[in-house]
C-alpha cells in the first residue's frame, strides 16, 4: 500500500469512529476490571476505572477531528478573504492590512488558543476558532503571494481585456487557480492544529473531564506510563497516526 | 468580562464571593474604572519600568518575570540554537550524501510534524529519567534539569529548520557560482561548506524569524511537563486564575522579544549578505 493510500486510510478510520462513537459517555466504569489486559472484550484492555480504551480513544477522534476541520475551513475562508482585501484595497489600505497580517504572524498560536481556553472553556467550538483565526495571518501572505501570481498570468488579463469586472474575474479566474494550493497547504497546516489542540487538551484548562481526548488521555495516563505504558502509547500513536496523515496527503513535494 | 479577576482570588482562598467582597476588592485594584482608563494607568506605569503586583500572589510583577525569565531564555534560545545548527550541519551532510544524513533529516521533519511536544518529552523522562537513570529530570540539580527541555525544544526546532535547510544547500548547488566554485578544483565538501554554507544560513535566519516566537510562546507545554519554574508555565498558571498583571507584562514581553529578534536577524543578514546593505 503506497503512503497515501495508507494516510487516507488511517483518516478514514479517525472519521468512522468519530461518527459511531462521538456522541458516547466515557466508557463505562468497572472497578472489578481495572487495567485488564488485552482480550477480546477489551481489545487494547482498560484503563485505572476499568473503562475500555479502545471505546475512548474512538470517542476522542470526534473532538479532534471536529476541531481539524473547523479551524481549517475558519483559517481558509478568513484568509482567502483577508487576501483579497490585501490586493483589492484602495491606496495604501492594503499595503496596511499586509503589515498587519505580518505583525499577527508574530502572536504564538499557543498563546491564543490558552487565552481563549482561560476565557471560555476548552470547548472544541471554540478553540477551533481561536487556532482558525490565529491561523488565517499566515493564510492571507500565501494566498496574497498565489493571487499575485495568478492574476499575472496571461488568461486573466485576457479576461480583463474582455471587460469582466474586477470582482468577476477574481472569481472565476483567479480564485480557481489559487484555490487548490492553498488548500493543499492548508492540509498539510492541519496536522499542527491537531497537536495545537492536544496541547491544549493535555494542559487541560478548562476542560470538561468527563469526555475521553487524547490529549487528556495522555495527561491522565502518563502516571501508568511504568507499568502499563499501553495506555499512555495509545492516545500518542492517535495523534501521531492522524497528523501523519494530514501531513502525508498535504505534503507539497509530493503532489501530482 | 467571564472570569471576573476579583472573583478568582477570593474563591482561591477559600471563601465563597459575596458580592460586597467582590466590589471592594475590584475597587482595591481598580478594576471597576472603564477599560481605557485602567489601561492608561497601565501604560503609565509600564513606562516607569512598574509591571504592577500579581492579583494572585501579590508579588511585583516584574521581580516575578525577572526570576523566570532566565529559565525561559536558557530552554528555548538554547534549544533553538542547538536545533539551528542540528539542521544546519544536517542540510550540508545530506548534500554531500553522508549516510544517514537525510535519513535523519526526514525523520525530525515528521517528529515536529505530527508528534506532539507533550509526547516527546513524556517519552524523554521516560526513557532517560526512568530506565536508563543518566538524568534525574525533576530532583537534579539546575543543569540536570534544563538539559531535557533543552533537547526537546532542540529537537523541534531542527525539525521545522532542516527542510528549509535541504532544499537552500540544493539550491545553492544548482547555481552556476557552485559549479564555477567546482570547476576551479575546490573539493566538493570545502565547496559546501565554503559556499553552500552561508546561502543556507540565510534562509535558516529568514525562517528564524517566525520560528522564534516558540521561545517565549510556544515552550509552555514542555515547561509543564518537566515542571521548569519558566515565564511560559507561570503563565498557564495566571491564566486559569485570572491573573491579568502578569498575562499584560507576558505580552508586552512577547512582543518587544519579537521586535529584537527581527533586529538581529536584520543585522545578521547583512552581515552575512552583503549585498543587503546596498539595497
Amino acid at each position: 500500500m503506497s503512503g497515501r493510500a495508507l494516510a487516507l486510510a488511517l483518516l478514514a478510520l479517525a472519521a468512522l469512529a468519530a461518527a459511531c462513537c462521538g456522541g458516547s459517555g466515557s466508557g463505562t466504569i468497572d472497578l472489578t476490571e481495572r487495567f485488564a489486559a488485552p482480550s477480546w472484550s477489551h481489545p487494547l484492555g482498560t484503563d485505572q476505572l476499568g473503562r475500555d480504551l479502545l471505546e475512548r480513544l474512538a470517542e476522542g477522534a470526534a473532538p479532534a477531528l471536529a476541531v481539524v476541520l473547523t479551524a481549517s475551513a475558519v483559517a481558509l475562508a478568513g484568509g482567502l478573504l483577508w487576501a483579497v482585501a490585501i490586493l483589492a484595497a484602495p491606496g495604501a489600505l492594503g499595503a496596511v492590512a499586509e503589515r498587519v497580517a505580518d505583525l499577527a504572524l508574530a502572536v504564538p498560536t499557543l498563546i491564543v488558543g490558552i487565552v481563549v481556553a482561560a476565557v471560555t472553556g476548552l470547548s472544541p467550538v471554540s478553540i477551533a476558532l481561536a487556532l482558525g483565526l490565529s491561523s488565517t495571518a499566515a493564510n492571507a501572505l500565501i494566498a496574497a503571494e498565489l493571487l499575485r501570481t495568478a492574476r499575472g498570468a496571461s488568461h486573466v488579463r485576457a479576461a480583463q481585456a474582455l471587460g469582466g469586472g474586477a470582482l468577476w474575474v477574481l472569481r472565476r479566474h483567479v480564485l480557481p487557480q489559487a484555490a487548490s494550493s492553498l488548500v493543499i497547504w492548508q492540509t498539510y497546516h492541519a496536522g499542527r492544529l491537531l497537536l495545537a489542540w492536544s496541547a491544549l487538551s493535555f494542559l487541560g484548562l478548562g476542560a470538561d473531564t468527563s469526555r475521553a481526548d487524547w490529549g487528556a488521555m495522555v495527561w491522565e495516563y502518563r502516571l501508568f506510563l511504568l507499568d502499563h505504558p499501553r495506555l499512555v502509547l495509545a492516545p500518542m500513536a492517535a495523534i501521531f497516526g492522524v497528523a501523519w496523515a494530514l501531513a502525508r496527503i498535504g505534503d507539497p513535494a509530493r503532489q501530482g | 468580562m467571564p472570569g471576573d479577576a476579583a472573583e478568582s482570588i477570593l474563591v482561591a482562598q477559600g471563601l465563597v464571593p459575596s458580592p460586597e467582597q467582590v466590589a471592594a476588592l475590584r475597587a482595591a485594584h481598580g478594576l471597576d474604572a472603564p477599560a481605557w482608563q485602567q489601561y492608561s494607568v497601565w501604560l503609565g506605569r509600564v513606562v516607569q519600568g512598574d509591571l504592577g503586583t500579581s492579583l494572585r500572589s501579590g508579588e511585583p510583577v516584574l521581580q516575578g518575570l525577572l526570576a523566570r525569565l532566565p529559565v525561559s531564555l536558557t530552554i528555548g534560545l538554547g534549544g533553538l540554537l542547538v536545533g539551528t545548527i542540528l539542521a544546519y550541519t544536517l542540510g550540508l551532510a545530506a548534500a554531500a550524501r553522508v549516510r544517514g544524513a537525510e535519513g535523519a533529516s526526514r525523520a525530525l521533519a515528521l517528529l515536529a510534524q505530527a508528534v506532539p511536544a507533550f509526547c516527546l518529552a513524556v517519552v524523554v523522562i521516560w526513557i532517560f529519567g526512568v530506565e536508563l537513570r543518566w538524568i534525574r529530570p525533576f530532583t537534579g540539580g539546575a543543569i540536570e534539569r534544563i538539559v531535557l527541555p533543552l533537547v526537546v525544544v532542540a529537537l523541534y526546532a531542527a525539525g521545522g529548520l532542516v527542510r528549509v535547510a535541504t532544499h537552500a544547500v540544493a539550491t545553492a548547488a544548482a547555481t552556476p557560482w557552485f559549479r564555477a566554485v567546482l570547476a576551479k578544483g575546490l573539493p566538493p565538501h570545502r565547496a559546501l561548506r565554503r559556499h553552500a554554507g552561508p546561502f543556507e544560513m540565510l534562509a535558516l535566519l529568514a525562517a528564524l524569524r517566525a520560528e522564534a516566537a516558540w521561545v517565549i510562546g510556544g515552550t509552555a507545554v514542555i515547561e509543564v511537563v518537566f515542571a521548569s519554574p519558566g515565564v511560559s508555565a507561570w503563565v498557564v498558571e495566571s491564566i486559569a486564575q485570572r491573573d491579568y498583571p502578569v498575562l499584560q507584562a507576558y505580552i508586552l514581553t512577547v512582543a518587544a522579544w519579537m521586535v529584537l529578534v527581527r533586529f538581529v536577524v536584520d543585522q545578521l543578514s547583512s552581515w552575512l549578505d552583503p549585498r543587503r546593505e546596498a539595497a
